[in-house]
């Protein structure tokens, strides 16, 4: 049965609500459309985020919603009856993570299925909607029984709007502390009347596409659920977080841990873009690459000037307040210079004898002068698990870092680098995909490379 | 709190009730996405066929007091933001002429098929009946109360309720039938000519 926006019905009179049953979405467009489900209150709020279904989180504690996703369609499974009494309402939303609106659809589906009942769907164009980045496809309610509406409506916002229009008030009022890492999941800490819901083993991230063929550190304990969780508990970062996602899958690298390292200039000429936060904005843009890989989800952080000065490690509790304040004190300390390698030595020396490949990203606005320095350390370092990414802010003189390329006489290519005129403006999955060109090269080189026999 | 009612229910009203308050709510601006809701209350003055006697029995937001003062509509709610009524029509019963037998009172979407809307995407609908003294009586005694919310889906025009003489009295039927075509649909049905 074909249904329309605005229909309304009882689930209970087509299907059987107490045996599992699907519903799936199936979109076709020009944007990258993001599916979720949104278990919420009585008060349309999520006041329990473990029944945010979604590419993070893709199951609920009892697993009485579960989400596949594959390239054309997205399924989750549905035990309406084994939902606590707390949820009221399965939200099903469609969100873009861009600046394409839902006008971009070409064909969408969304279909209500159980083996022996006639599927109801609800088939949806570009041509219903306008300027909305996300919309609620259906909601799943319970009133007196299980009903369905097909709301089809949305926000122009994406999928922050979404989080705004069903999040809890207590979690804009205060974040939520983070789950310890690597732990099995803590129950959410904001809800009123949840408390008998006990948690349970961490789900199982599936559908993530192939794992890498030998990965390198694979963790197989599923370590990264919890760390999954650690951006869903950070709402701020749940844009982030998606297109790290999706660049580590393409490049192979989900099941990768690794050392991650931040190193930012804190030269003179570095001072405006202290000042109108893109220093800020670079680690808070790192973060969630550091989460995701990273072998205990922090980054490890140095400030340079004249001297070098390791800071304490960047983390979701800390990373707004990583950049020391006020910055000018710190300069002045570091001494206004562009001294690369004793920086580099102290990165080195971190890492020289690391189990794990370790991935340093190397903030400059360049002005080069110590080139002999920086080329003898990345000549001694290649035979060392250390990959260095380097990455020009708005700035000149890159000297050496822009014929890398070119440079002999090392073991392996162990370095990259590109230029981004304005960090602010280069969409998230951009900046990823560039940061992640080399590293994954370097990987496949060392790995299994007689050099290198503490990489397995 | 008055009584709560579901569809198709009738029940008799205040005997002692010569003012009534019609008040209609409901919401509709959760998404800031696609066009903006309008929706209408209107009441129909109908005699014994179930036809106007005239336009002038149709009360709208063009037409907002019928000619013998019986039944006043107090104007147009454009957005149906806030709590409370979205919309309110007085009934002064005392003034109700002898060959009206019945008020219809309906909500309409306004440019319901150009802005592609319908009554599914409407949520907490409801219309109410309180007993005032007179139209300064901003809530009087509510009587009666009946949700609309799971009642519809496609439809772009309900008739809420009606209100018709029974003996010497006055009833309360909480039709809550839905119809597709909108307001113009509704008035051809009543009569009216548009």
């Amino acid at each position: 049965m074909n249904i329309s926006r605005g229909t309304r019905l009882r689930l209970t009179d087509s299907f059987r609500v107490s045996e599992p049953m699907n519903l799936r979405i199936s979109v076709d467009g020009t944007a990258e459309y993001d599916i979720s489900c949104f278990g919420v209150d009585q008060n349309d709020k999520l006041s329990d985020d473990r029944y945010m279904v979604f590419y993070n989180q893709t199951a609920s504690p009892d697993r009485e919603i579960t989400m596949h996703a594959d390239a054309v369609k997205t399924v989750f499974t549905m035990s309406l009856d084994a939902l606590p009494m707390t949820i009221t309402k399965l939200v099903f939303t469609i969100s873009i993570d861009g600046t394409e609106t839902m006008s971009s659809l070409r064909s969408c589906v969304v279909a209500v299925e159980q083996a022996g009942a006639e599927p109801i769907c609800l088939p949806l164009t570009g041509a219903d909607f306008s300027s909305e980045r996300a919309i609620v496809a259906v909601e799943i309610y319970r009133k007196d029984v299980w009903r369905l509406c097909a709301v089809a409506s949305g926000f122009n916002g994406g999928l922050s709007d979404l989080l705004k229009a069903y999040g809890g008030e207590e979690a804009d009022a205060a974040p939520a502390p983070m789950p310890a890492p690597a732990s099995a999941p803590t129950p959410a800490p904001r809800t009123s009347g949840m408390d008998m819901i006990q948690p349970i083993t961490p789900p199982v991230l599936e559908d993530l596409g192939a794992p890498a063929p030998t990965p390198v550190g694979a963790n197989p304990t599923g370590k990264k659920i919890s760390l999954e969780k650690k951006l869903s508990a950070e709402p701020k970062l749940i844009s982030l977080a998606k297109p790290i996602q999706i660049v580590l899958e393409k490049k192979k690298l989900n099941d990768t841990t690794a050392r991650v390292a931040l190193v930012l200039d804190m030269s003179g000429s570095m001072m405006q873009r202290y000042k109108d936060g893109t220093v800020q904005s670079i680690v808070k843009k790192m973060l969630p690459l550091a989460v995701q890989f990273d072998n205990d989800g922090s980054l490890d952080f140095w400030l340079y000037g004249s001297l070098p000065r390791r800071m304490p490690a960047v983390t979701m509790k800390n990373f707004e307040f990583a950049v020391p304040m006020p910055f000018e004190q710190t300069m002045f300390d570091l001494g206004y210079g562009n001294n690369e390698p004793d920086v580099m030595r102290q990165v080195i020396d971190e890492y020289r004898n690391s189990d794990l490949p370790a991935y340093v990203i190397f903030i400059t606005d360049g002005d080069i002068k110590l080139e002999r320095d920086i080329k003898n350390l990345l000549t001694d370092s290649s035979r060392l698990p250390i990959f260095w990414q380097f990455v020009g802010v708005g700035g000149k003189n890159y000297g050496v870092l822009q014929r890398l390329d070119a440079m002999q006489g090392r073991y392996v290519d162990n370095a990259g680098f590109f230029a981004l005129d304005d960090f602010q403006r280069v969409p998230n999955d951009t900046l990823y995909d560039r940061l992640l060109s080399q590293f994954p090269q370097w990987l496949n080189t060392i790995r299994g490379d007689a050099a290198f026999p503490q990489i397995r | 709190m008055g009584v709560n009612l579901s569809k198709g229910q009738r029940v008799s009203l205040d005997k002692g009730m010569t003012m009534a308050l019609i008040g209609l709510g409901w919401d509709t601006n959760k998404y800031d996405g696609g066009a903006d809701f309008d929706l209408d209350a209107s009441a129909f003055l109908l005699g014994a066929n179930g036809k106007v006697r005239s336009d002038q029995d149709f009360i709208f937001y063009g037409n907002l007091k019928s000619v013998d003062g019986s039944v006043r509509h107090t104007g147009d709610n454009l957005t149906g933001e806030g709590d409370g009524d979205d919309e309110v029509i007085f009934i002064d019963f005392s003034k109700i002429p002898a060959d009206v037998e019945k008020i219809a009172i309906t909500v309409t979407i306004y440019d319901a098929e150009i802005r592609k809307q319908n009554f599914g995407q409407v949520s907490n609908a409801y219309v109410r009946v309180a007993k005032i003294a007179n139209e300064n009586d901003a809530n009087g005694t509510e009587q009666l109360r009946f949700d609309l919310v799971e009642e519809f889906s496609i439809e772009t025009a309900l008739v809420v309720c009606e209100i018709y003489r029974h003996g010497g009295d006055w009833k309360f039927n909480a039709v809550g039938a839905g119809y597709q075509g909108g307001l113009a649909a509704l008035c051809r049905s009543f009569g009216v000519n548009v």
